[in-house]
């Protein structure tokens, strides 16, 4: 028997957040943390999160676990367990609607600045625009975000410049479109990220990396962005 | 000029390229002082006087003042743009910050100024 303290609030009808105890029998079985919600789910019916996929492809039911973001279908009960308990409430950082949903506006508004989708003025070819399988594998790494929001929602500077600070889920994607051949736009891309705020609010601190669960680093790509910039500047 | 230029410049990359050339200036001081220090080891205060009154001495030290002064302004600035938001504190935190970015401007100034009233009258 575990205990599983998730966090509950309703704005409707509740005044302050508060944790709540359900007590979960894994009988045996390591269960996914998803699996945990939707039974403790049919035992309440108020509580709230979201899930789609549940193969860790959608990124709907990113949540933080025991103290580190992660998505809930592909987080086993062995690795969230400690002491008997596990500890269940909604990404940090940016508001609560209800129970574990956030409101993810201000992350999608960092995502619409960097314009994620190609930019190529020239006349589109009869087929489709070619690369070199180097030109192609520079995309590994970076293509396979699935905009969970685990990254940003566990980075500090997107804590505290939400509004300026693009975040580490951003960033990976402007990198994607500025190491990508057939974008044509670099330069543009490039001045749009070049404030104090934008790319520069990144301080290193890797919990990005930490926690982003298709294994890509964030951080890395910031750098890449930060070296281009600096060789556009000298 | 390319200093000042880079440090009143909205450019991000302006600031950064610029914290990190004023700290290998001082670095650069340290490593003069401690070669200075370890080839000079019986040095005595009349050596120490002569070496500092020197103009490229008093070149080399006010501009590695200046160089920390930027280094810590851009420094404090981020610290002070970090922690000192709406978000965090309030609605009064645009107004405090304000504060605290002038009072952190007339420090570093007068902490300039004093230097160099100090090496002038070497």
């Amino acid at each position: 028997m575990i205990t599983v303290s998730v966090y509950r609030y309703d704005p409707e009808t509740d005044e302050h957040p508060y944790m709540q105890d359900f007590e979960f029998d894994a009988v045996g079985k390591d269960f996914m943390v998803l699996d945990v919600l939707e039974k403790l789910k049919i035992e309440d019916p108020s509580l709230v999160f979201r899930r789609s996929c549940r193969e860790g492809v959608c990124g709907s039911d990113g949540m933080n676990i025991s103290g580190k973001n992660g998505l809930a279908c592909i987080t086993p009960l062995s690795e969230a367990v400690r002491n008997n308990k596990i500890v269940i409430r909604p990404l940090p950082g940016l508001p609560v609607i209800r129970d574990l949903v956030i409101d993810m506006k201000q992350f999608y508004a960092q995502y619409e600045k960097i314009e994620p989708y190609m930019v190529n003025d020239s006349p589109a070819p009869q087929t489709e625009r070619l690369q070199s399988q180097e030109e192609r594998a520079r995309l590994d790494g970076l293509y396979e975000c699935i905009l969970c929001a685990c990254c940003s929602t566990a980075c500090p500077s997107f804590w505290w410049n939400p509004e300026k600070f693009i975040g580490p889920s951003g960033l990976l994607q402007a990198y994607r479109f500025l190491a990508d051949s057939r974008d044509t736009a670099a330069k543009e891309r490039l001045s749009k990220l070049d404030d104090p705020f934008s790319v520069f609010r990144c301080h290193g601190i890797m919990n990005c990396v930490q926690v982003c669960p298709k294994g890509l680093n964030p951080t890395r790509a910031i750098g890449h962005i930060r070296n281009m910039l600096i060789r556009g500047a000298t | 000029m390319s200093g000042l230029i880079l440090f009143f410049s909205r450019s991000g990359t302006s600031k950064w390229l610029l914290q990190r050339f004023a700290a290998m200036i001082v670095l650069s001081y340290i490593i003069f002082l401690a070669c200075i220090f370890i080839t000079h080891r019986e040095m005595d205060y009349s050596e120490w006087l002569n070496l500092n009154k020197s103009m490229s001495m008093r070149f080399f030290s006010f501009l590695t003042v200046l160089s920390l002064s930027v280094h810590a302004w851009i420094g404090m600035w981020c610290v002070l743009t970090d922690y000192i938001t709406v978000r965090l504190i309030g609605p009064k935190a645009d107004f405090i910050r304000s504060i605290c970015v002038k009072f952190l401007t007339l420090i570093i100034t007068l902490y300039m100024l004093w230097v160099l009233q100090v090496l002038w009258r070497l």
